[in-house]
């Protein structure tokens, strides 16, 4: 008898804990999965952009010479775009640099003692804001925020001032929201917003300060026009506004020679450190796919010596000088000959870019507008 | 109070005592600036504040909160452990369902005495090695060298999984990264050396939980084991306040198996009873009470049941004896080995701390490393030699001292990394960078490489580039920019070892300093 009771129990029991067991399986099942997929995701996400093929640098000078077709500023790179398999297929920039129309200067100078007003002045040069920025655009501005170090006043950084009176000429112009952002190489870049003291001039006049998220980045093809890279990670809302800003600080740099609007854009990918063995070339490359509605080399002051990360004040130069273009090349060019007098032609990076059709290095026959504010 | 609200009550409060002591170790992420000392839970921790005041041989200010937790154990006994201590309320969480009551290793209780009578002694002769073992320094390193770094590999990784198919998550992700990073999670992925050893480490101290429940707390813990000498003489005890019908439910929900009840008596053994008072509601006659006061009966002629005096594991001279020499025997083999004679050529210490009697003031709190906004501070291996294992150092390869950061010394409770100011900070040689020609690019690769050069946060760099001409394997000439460390100026921040593009070892490399006289 207290056998067979003890059977029953331990039958009902037994049919309970399977129950039981079963509903616990299918709860530690579920989360063991998604676990794994998380991290699966996350070794996926941490492992290294696909390698590209040729990290020799040219080591003789290229013998294309600069030809009519490659002075024009061009318009659509991606008709020509190869698809690589073995990276996903990605989005094009939705900015498109704004080129010049009807008399519009190609290329435009401002200089004065006031950051704010050369800004406006400058933009106003090229033929407004209206032109870069219309109503209810997302509008992403790009400045260079090196370090958590130093203040603006080492030049390392933007200027502030012209950060913010750029945050507000779009937010004028109708933008919908206006973030800046980049990607300092050391330091936080909560810090490094706070020290530069870009994150109080821009948050002053309704713009946001935005950290890059490790989680945004995307492989991106590049077009048969870039010589090197052929995929790399580009932080996608960079990738998707409707305009882009690009406002780099001229700066001097141990292996480029020199940092300006061109190489500004590493700020906006992943793992710059890595593109150093073929620095000049892959630049140029990046200029392939990132392309900014307009760039503005901010050269207030500038860095010139003991580039990019700075941290001398005998090394900062006053030059109270803003150049603006849609052309990266162009302002690159303009900018070291005039800010550093040194020849377009000798900054490797500018003269790929002016070899691959990115832009022009020489101002023969376009129209530049210097103003004095 | 009812028997069981008391139960509530303490269940609340170490609830509430986790939850603070979590959220004080997520907010060191903004800063070491916070109006509550994000080191709380290590002032009040009397083990390590009077440990590294007899290493150190000093009063340490900071650590003087500590005086308060001594007060609270003569008064209060062991109830720190259940009520307060984050390790013991995770201990009391993770747990198996039905707890064994069967106590095989009563003599076990003796190790945690053991354990802390080694380490007193060891501190009298300015070592603190086995400070790992208390539990707050060992929740901490699990904390910040292996649970938020998982951690943040998991949010980054569902991020990036959901970020393109899933707009509406966006604005959560706009809170997490703009809100969070920086705040409450580190501002950037950090990959620690020893992360599977700590959460091993951890894993086994709740698995032991399978052996007996609290088995941490009951045989190992050696912050207990303060707790324990002073809960004998404490002025709260459990005891029996009417007649006792020897039922003995009490006995079995103990969770320390404090308790014995024999047909004589029933009987506490105060230095284990954590207070946990989960026997007051399994009581089916409401005889026990905590009481404040000394031997003085509740009942009228009813001899007291309880025994404060009695214990199974009474110490012997035996046992201190043994502790004294097993110190001076472990400490006397750790100054007789390499590390003592020679610092290992990775032995990078945190700013200020090499010249510092580090080892004697460390109490491996991890507190730097969790602040390090770099995760360049880790817990080391053996690079500090068997003495130092989880002492702080800098993994360059794996992060950087920064050059706008001073945190760690503003943070370390004991004053071995020296609370030094930026300015001074960046004076502080922490190690000196060599280049290795062998393997740099520009020197055996012939191609392109400034990310050293570009790096260097010193004004003046303390790395510097030679343009020279050289022959290729082509035979083609070319022209490298070679990187060269100017000694002088470089204070081994590291940046260059962790930005060098090589894979595996960096071709320049941060090693223990070794400072020279200036030229000429």
């Amino acid at each position: 008898m207290t056998e067979k009771r003890n059977s029953v129990v331990g039958h009902r029991s037994s049919v309970k804990e399977l129950k039981m067991l079963s509903r616990r399986e299918f709860i530690r099942r579920s989360i063991l999965y998604s676990l794994a997929l998380a991290s699966g995701n996350a070794l996926a996400s941490c492992a290294p952009p696909a390698p590209t093929a040729t990290p020799l640098p040219p080591t003789s000078a290229p013998t294309i010479a600069p030809t009519a077709t490659a002075l024009a500023p061009t318009a659509a790179p991606t008709a020509t775009r190869v698809v690589n398999v073995t990276a996903v297929p990605l989005p094009t920039m939705t900015a498109t640099p704004a080129a010049p129309i009807a008399g519009e200067p190609y290329l435009a100078v401002a200089r004065g003692a006031s950051p704010a007003a050369i800004t406006r002045a400058v933009v106003d040069a090229l033929g407004g804001i209206k032109k870069f920025v219309k109503p209810g655009n997302d509008v992403i501005i790009k400045p260079n925020i090196c370090n958590a170090q130093n203040t603006f006043e080492y030049a390392s950084t933007t200027n502030p001032e012209v950060v913010a009176e750029l945050v507000k000429l779009c937010l004028e112009a109708g933008a919908k929201r206006v973030r800046v952002m980049d990607q300092p190489f050391s330091g936080t870049a909560t810090a490094a917003y706070a020290k530069s003291g870009i994150r109080d001039a821009v948050e002053k006049v309704g713009g946001e300060m935005e950290v890059m998220s490790s989680a945004k980045y995307v492989t991106v093809n590049f077009p048969a026009t870039a010589r090197d890279l052929k995929s790399w990670k580009i932080y996608q809302d960079i990738l998707k506004a409707d305009v882009v800003i690009n406002v780099p600080i001229a700066k001097h740099h141990g292996g480029a020679k020199l940092t300006l609007a061109m190489k500004g854009l590493m700020g906006v990918i992943t793992n710059p450190g890595g593109i150093h063995t073929a620095l000049d070339q892959r630049i140029a490359d990046l200029n392939t796919v990132i392309k900014p509605t307009l760039n503005i080399i901010d050269s207030v002051r500038a860095l010139m010596n003991h580039g990019p990360t700075g941290g001398n004040l005998r090394d900062v130069k006053m030059m109270n000088t803003l150049i603006a273009s849609h052309d990266p090349v162009a302002t690159d060019a303009y900018a070291a000959q005039i800010l550093f007098d040194k020849k377009p032609q000798d900054i490797a990076y500018i003269k790929f870019g002016a070899e691959m059709g990115l832009g022009r290095h020489d101002f023969g026959n376009v129209r530049i507008k210097e103003v004095t504010v | 109070m009812t028997p069981s609200r008391w139960r509530r009550a303490r269940q609340i409060v170490q609830i509430l005592s986790a939850i603070f002591f979590f959220a004080l170790a997520f907010l060191t992420y903004r800063g070491f600036e916070s109006p509550i000392p994000l080191d709380l839970y290590l002032r009040v921790d009397p083990l390590v504040a009077f440990g590294a005041m007899l290493a150190a041989r000093a009063v340490i200010a900071a650590l003087l909160l500590a005086l308060a937790a001594v007060a609270f154990g003569f008064i209060f006994g062991r109830a720190w452990c259940g009520w307060l201590c984050p390790l013991g309320a995770l201990l009391d969480w993770i747990s198996p369902r039905a707890w064994r009551t069967a106590e095989a290793h009563k003599t076990w209780k003796r190790v945690k005495y053991v354990l802390l009578f080694v380490i007193f002694f060891a501190a009298l002769l300015g070592n603190l090695s086995l400070m790992i073992l208390d539990p707050i320094t060992l929740l901490n390193r699990t904390f910040s060298s292996a649970f938020v770094p998982a951690l943040n590999i998991v949010i980054v990784s569902v991020e990036t999984a959901l970020y393109p198919v899933a707009p509406p998550l966006h604005p959560l992700f706009d809170l997490i990264e703009q809100n969070w990073r920086g705040t409450l999670l580190p501002a950037h992925q950090t990959f620690y050396q020893l992360g599977w050893m700590l959460a091993l480490v951890f894993g086994g101290v709740i698995a032991l939980n399978w052996i007996a429940p609290r088995f941490w707390c009951r045989y190992l813990c050696p912050l207990g084991a303060v707790y324990a000498l002073q809960a004998k003489i404490s002025w709260l005890k459990p005891r029996a306040v009417k007649d006792c019908s020897h039922c003995a439910a009490c006995m079995r929900v103990c969770p320390t198996n404090a308790i014995t009840v024999t047909q004589d008596g029933f009987s506490v053994d105060p230095a284990e009873c954590v207070v946990c008072m989960d026997c007051l509601p399994a009581c089916p006659e409401s005889v026990i009470a905590f009481q404040f006061g000394g031997q003085r009966s509740a009942v009228s002629g009813q001899p007291s049941a309880i025994s404060s005096q009695r214990s199974d594991v009474d110490l012997t001279r035996r046992h201190l004896i043994g502790s004294a020499l097993a110190s001076v025997g472990a400490v006397a083999l750790f100054r007789s080995a390499p590390s003592a004679a020679r610092d290992d050529a990775w032995l990078v210490r945190p700013p200020g701390a090499q010249d510092n009697n580090f080892l004697a003031k460390c109490i491996r709190c991890a507190e730097c490393s969790k602040i390090c906004p770099t995760g360049v501070l880790q817990p080391s291996l053996f690079e500090a030699g068997v003495e130092g294992f989880w002492s702080p150092i800098l993994y360059t390869r794996l992060g950087y001292c920064d050059y706008s950061c001073n945190a760690c010394g503003q943070i370390c409770p004991t004053g071995a990394i020296p609370p030094l100011t930026l300015e001074q900070k960046r004076q502080s040689i922490i190690g000196t960078a060599y280049i290795d020609e062998n393997r740099c690019i520009p020197w055996a690769s012939y191609r392109p490489c400034v990310v050293c050069e570009e790096m260097c946060p010193i004004p003046d760099k303390a790395i510097r580039l030679d343009a020279v001409d050289v022959i290729a394997p082509d035979g083609k000439k070319v022209q490298v920019q070679r990187p060269r460390v100017i000694p002088d100026l470089c204070i081994g921040c590291g940046i260059c070892e962790y930005k060098c593009p090589l894979t595996g070892p960096a071709a320049i490399r941060v090693y223990t300093p070794m400072p020279l006289p200036p030229l000429g």
